[in-house]
Formats: C-alpha cells, structure tokens, sequence
C-alpha cells in the first residue's frame, strides 16, 4: 500500500450533521412518496392528499439540505460541489410536483423512481464528508492514481 | 479509490439530473400525445366503406304520445322488437329498437305526474329497462333479476351460474315512474344482466326528458331549437349489420366481450341519434342542444369548429340532473359515457353560410368529427326571442361536513374482470346499506377511466382528488367521470325508495364484466 499525502478539507462537524440530517430525511420522505402512491392506487383514499402534502414536506427538506450543503462549504470549510446536486434534487422535485399535479403520470412515475436514486446518492456524498473519504479535487486525485 | 468513485457518482448524479431533464423535453416534444391520459377502449374496425359525412340530414326521434291518461298518470306502451333501419344508406341494419326506431321513441313527462310504460318483449333474449337518472323505485328501476323475458325464454343467469334475486316476468312489464324530481334530460336503456353492451349497441336506448315549472319560467330556446342529441358509436360488419365482439354471439349466457376488447368497445361510425355524421340547418339564433354520449365506452371532448369568435360556444346551462344554478360558458365539453350536458349554442355569432362542425378532439381520424351545423345564409338574423339568463336555477348544497357516512369504493380491474372493492357483481349481496334520507359521503379509488353511475338519486361531486370540482362536475350528477389513478368524492342523499339499487361503471363493457355493486336503501 502506498501512502499518498493529499490536503483534505475536513468540514465542521456540525455542518456535515446538519446535511447527513437532512439528505437522510429527504431519501426518507420519497420513499413514503412510493408507499403513499401505492397505498392510493390500493383505495386508500386519504392517500393521495397526503402524498401532496408530503411532496410539499419533501421539497422543504430538499431546500434544508441545499442550505446545509451551503454551510458544509462556508463556514464548514468543505467542499462546495455537494451544493449543485442538492439544488438539481430540488428543481427536479419542483417538476415533479408539477408533473403530479397536472396528472402527467407516464413522466411523474419515472421520475418519481430517478428522484429515489437521487436521494440516495445524495445521502451517499453526504457521508462521505468529513469521513476523510470525501472527494479530493481533480488536481489530488491524479496524485492519488499516480 | 474510494473518493474516486465518490467523485464519479457526483458528476454521475449531475448527468442523471440532466439527463432526465432533457429525456422529459424530448418526450414532451416528441410525443405529447403520448403524455396525457390515455382513452378507454380499443377500436373495432367496420368491414365495409365508412359513410360519408355531413350529407344526411339530422334525424329527432319520435316523441310517443300517451296510450291514455287519466287524472294522475299519462300511460305509454313500448314494444321492443327488431327492426330493419336505414342507418348506412345503401343496405339494412337490423336494430334492436324500442318501437322501431334508433334511439327509441322520446317520453316527455312533467315534473310530479306520473308516467307509467308497459314495455312489451318481442326481442328473442330478455331485456330490462332502466330510466338513467330517474328517481323511480326499486320495482321499476331495473334491478337486473326484473326481467322481461320473451314468450318461452329463460331468466339470464348471475354471474358463476346461479338464478338472480328478482321478478322475471314474460311478455311485458308495467315501469311506472313517479316523476317527482327536477327537470332533466333523462335516456332509458337496457340493463340488461352481463348483455347491456350489446344490447345498447344493437339499438336498445331513447330520451326521456322531464319538464318542469321552474325551466319553463326560463327563456331557454325551445320547440324546434330544443335538440336532443343521442351520440353513440357503432361498427358494421361487410352485410351492414352492427358488429360486436360478444364472447357469446347468441347473447344467451356468456355475458362480456373478448378480451381484447375488455377495456370497451368503440366504434368507428359517428351516429348522432341514429344518424351517420349527420348535419342540421340552423338560423342565426340561439339552439339548445341535450348532448347525450350513449356511447359504450368512448370518452369525447365536444367542440365547435370553428370555434365562434371569442370563444367559448358551448354555454352549459345543465347537467345529468337538470339546471345548473348558473350557466358555465367552455370551449369544449369532456362527455364520458351516459352523461349529458345541456348546452346553448348561439349561432348569430356566426357569419351566415358558415358550416360550424361538432367535433371529437379526443377521436382520430373519422371519430373527429360528430355532426355538422349549416347557419342560414340569410344575412338578416330572426328574430331571437331566447336568452341564457344568468341565474337558471337555485341548488341546494349538500353540505360534505353533515355526511353521517363515508364509504370508499376501489374501482380496479383483477384477473379477468372489472371489479368494486375486489370483488365482481353478485346480485343480491349489497355493498352498502344506506338509510333513507341520510347525508352520505361517497369515495371513489380507480385505476383506469370508470364512469362511474349510481341509481335512485342524483349527487353533488365534492373533490377530484386534492382539488376541488373539475369543469364538468357542476350541478346534479349521476354519472361521474373518474379518471385513471383518480379519487373522488360526492355527496348522496337516497330518498323515498327502499330496496335494492345498484351502481356501477357505465363504461358498459366493464358493466357486463362485473363492474357493479348493490346498494340497498332502508
């Protein structure tokens, strides 16, 4: 094994919490998306409603984590790129409540399953951060593979 | 290695993202059609040249004159028989007709004098008459066990075999309907156990329409500017014979159709009461049009084309149950199975010698166009003595928040049939019991489009799922479009009658496959 000295940015803990919070919650909440769709298309009809409400909730907690990823960076002190696919996680969340609402169903169920793995990958950066595993800019990596 | 692969997922995930947001666009530009919801039914071709359209004139159905009266009651007689009509031109169609005709003689009652029809069967299977939209008893609304066998015929059996609960009866069957409810353009039909789809395909529907006090006060166009419009679809076989994908071409006891045609039948001829894409002359004037769609299974969005300038032709000023409170002004009317919409249509708004066509914007091809309107070419307008006013009628609320009962019906196709809260149609066997004269609150789930139709008493529609009424759900409902993936809800009041009712998809290919339920009134 080859020791490599990279400079890593270790972002405030507290910051990297605060994110991890809220990427969990938001892959949380659109997990319950599927089980409220599902329950609805069951007959459960309170269902649908709260499916809105929760696309709503789940929005919120989408714009939480852009803002937590913001703190990651300043004054965290991580890495700024985890910003831009939380900020893509709350637009295609945006559309997709559109999609719901204007029952344009072939997009909304697809999507519905690609904001899914979204989240997840998004609670997958989320822990890499501060764990020491978080990404190294492009300028260490090639230190690394060398 | 591993901050490698974290770096690879990011960018991944910021492809993905992209990557979905420019599938959408190109989906969305590509096929748009292929975006909204999708249509029930699958089309079947007929085996002979289409008609053409707008050459023959519009046909109004006979109205039937009273057989006698007497102080309280006008009596009507209606022999159901076959008949060699003259629907295509160049050859024969035998119907199956009430009277001899396609639609069916139209009834005209007054609100609160009782009308009473002795339907007679001289048809070779039984039949079964249902007023749509009457609030009528439970022995004349037409249970599907009361029927009317011909002169040596069997009961139809329920599903699985077995005899229905119910009155069969051969030869003829008094229906006596007490008339007391609103104004309204009401239809009778065939209700017929596992076989209304093809008996209403074969001819079996007509108007019953109920004056009253209240309407006639109104300055609504009337006589001959008072239109009802039945509009159905029918496919013809090569001998010009109406074609239908019966499982049991004998309609003796294997009730529905074929598999491929489980989701509805549709045809490919246009008929506006009997009438292949007929055209009508009107003056520069005001004309009420009763659109019916008596369709099996196809949904129309119905428009004028064109469109007068401004917009807006299609001035709805009632619904399934009568009277809207006040009148609703659409470019286009989404008109499932069994509903009808009562428009005023003002044809001064018109250049004389304009040809003004109802349309079909949700057909292809042929089932685009409906019917064609010829305004006068005479450049003076008549003179107009109509008017919509502004208030047409007052509508009591039915307030959801005193609903004493909520019940929830899922609408969902298993296995090989259509079914309600998981199970196909067992006469006999209620799925509610509502009490007489008590708010209820009624929930609809569906997975596919279920016009849904109760018996007995019209309703309120409250919700379409998280919002509130859709366009068309103004006014007294008794049938309600449900779409796919949809919930609904609506408030009904049962009054007066006790016994057994049902309700059920008026999409009549899911009819027949079991797509009904009882509900019994106490």
């Amino acid at each position: 094994m080859k020791l490599v000295t990279v400079m890593r940015r270790t972002p405030r803990p507290w910051t990297v919490l605060l994110f991890r919070v809220a990427a969990v919650l938001q892959a949380l909440l659109i997990f319950l998306q599927a089980i409220l769709a599902g329950r609805f298309l069951s007959g459960g009809y309170g269902a649908l409603s709260m499916h809105s409400a929760n696309a709503m909730l789940t929005t919120f907690v989408g714009m939480l984590a852009i803002a937590a990823a913001v703190l990651v960076w300043r004054p965290g002190g991580g890495p700024a790129r985890p910003i831009i696919p939380a900020v893509v996680m709350v637009v295609l969340e945006t559309v997709q409540m559109g999609l719901g609402m204007g029952r344009v169903l072939t997009l909304h169920v697809p999507l519905g399953t690609a904001l899914l793995v979204g989240a997840l990958t998004l609670v997958r950066l989320a822990f890499r951060l501060g764990s020491g595993k978080d990404a190294p800019s492009r300028a260490e990596r090639v230190t690394e593979v060398v | 290695m591993a901050g490698d692969r974290g770096a690879l997922s990011r960018r991944g995930f910021i492809g993905a993202g992209i990557a979905v947001g420019v599938g959408a666009g190109a989906v969305a530009l590509g096929g748009a059609k292929y975006l909204g919801t999708a249509q029930p039914g699958r089309l079947l071709a007929s085996r002979r040249p289409l008609p053409r359209p707008f050459e023959r004139p519009l046909r109004l159905p006979p109205v039937l004159r009273p057989a006698h009266a007497d102080a309280t009651t006008d009596y009507y007689e209606i022999t159901q028989r076959a008949a060699d009509l003259d629907i295509l031109g160049d050859v024969k169609t035998t119907a199956w007709t009430y009277g001899g005709t396609f639609p069916g003689p139209t009834i005209v009652s007054r609100s609160g004098r009782r009308t009473v029809v002795k339907h007679t069967n001289r048809l070779p299977r039984p039949v079964v008459v249902h007023l749509h939209g009457g609030h009528t008893p439970h022995d004349s609304d037409g249970y599907p066990g009361d029927e009317i066998l011909p002169a040596g015929g069997k009961p139809t059996m329920a599903m699985g075999g077995h005899p229905m609960p119910g009155k069969p009866v051969i030869g003829s069957r008094d229906y006596t309907y007490p008339m007391n409810q609103r104004a309204a353009t009401l239809w009778y039909h065939d209700h017929r156990m596992g076989f209304t789809g093809a008996s209403v395909w074969r001819g079996l529907a007509g108007f019953h329409l109920v004056h009253d006090d209240e309407e006639e006060r109104l300055p609504l166009p009337r006589g001959d500017r008072d239109l009802p419009l039945m509009i159905t679809d029918r496919s013809f076989a090569a001998d010009g014979s109406f074609s239908y994908p019966s499982i049991d071409r004998t309609l003796e006891t294997v009730p529905g159709v074929h598999a491929a045609h489980m989701n509805g039948v549709l045809g490919d001829v246009i008929l506006v009461n009997g009438v292949p894409w007929p055209v009508h002359p009107v003056q520069r004037l005001r004309y009420r049009l009763r659109l019916l769609n008596a369709s099996n299974s196809r949904n129309y969005r119905l428009a004028l084309d064109p469109p007068p300038p401004g917009g807006k032709g299609l001035v709805q000023i009632g619904s399934d149950g009568g009277l809207l409170s006040r009148p609703i002004a659409h470019d286009g009317i989404d008109a499932a199975p069994a509903e009808r919409f009562d428009v005023v249509v003002d044809f001064a708004r018109y250049r004389p010698g304009t040809r003004v066509r109802l349309v079909n914007q949700l057909g292809d091809g042929r089932t685009r166009e409906v019917m064609a309107f010829d305004v006068s070419s005479s450049s003076k307008a008549p003179h107009e003595d109509s008017k919509v006013p502004a208030h047409l009628s007052r509508i009591p609320r039915l307030d959801p928040a005193k609903a004493v009962v909520t019940r929830t019906f899922l609408l969902q196709k298993k296995g090989g049939s259509w079914q309600i809260n998981g199970r196909e149609y067992e006469p006999g066997r209620p799925l509610a019991r509502p009490r007489l004269g008590q708010l209820e609150r009624w929930r609809f789930v569906t997975d596919l489009h279920h016009p849904i139709h109760l018996h007995l008493d019209a309703f309120q529609v409250i919700a379409r799922g998280t919002r509130g009424l859709g366009a068309y759900d103004h006014g007294w409902k008794d049938t309600m479009d449900l779409r796919p993936a949809e919930a609904a809800e609506v408030a009904v009041r049962f009054t007066d009658y006790p016994g057994a009712f049902v309700f059920h998809c008026h999409n009549l290919e899911h009819e027949d496959m079991a797509m009904m339920a009882d509900f019994t009134t106490e």
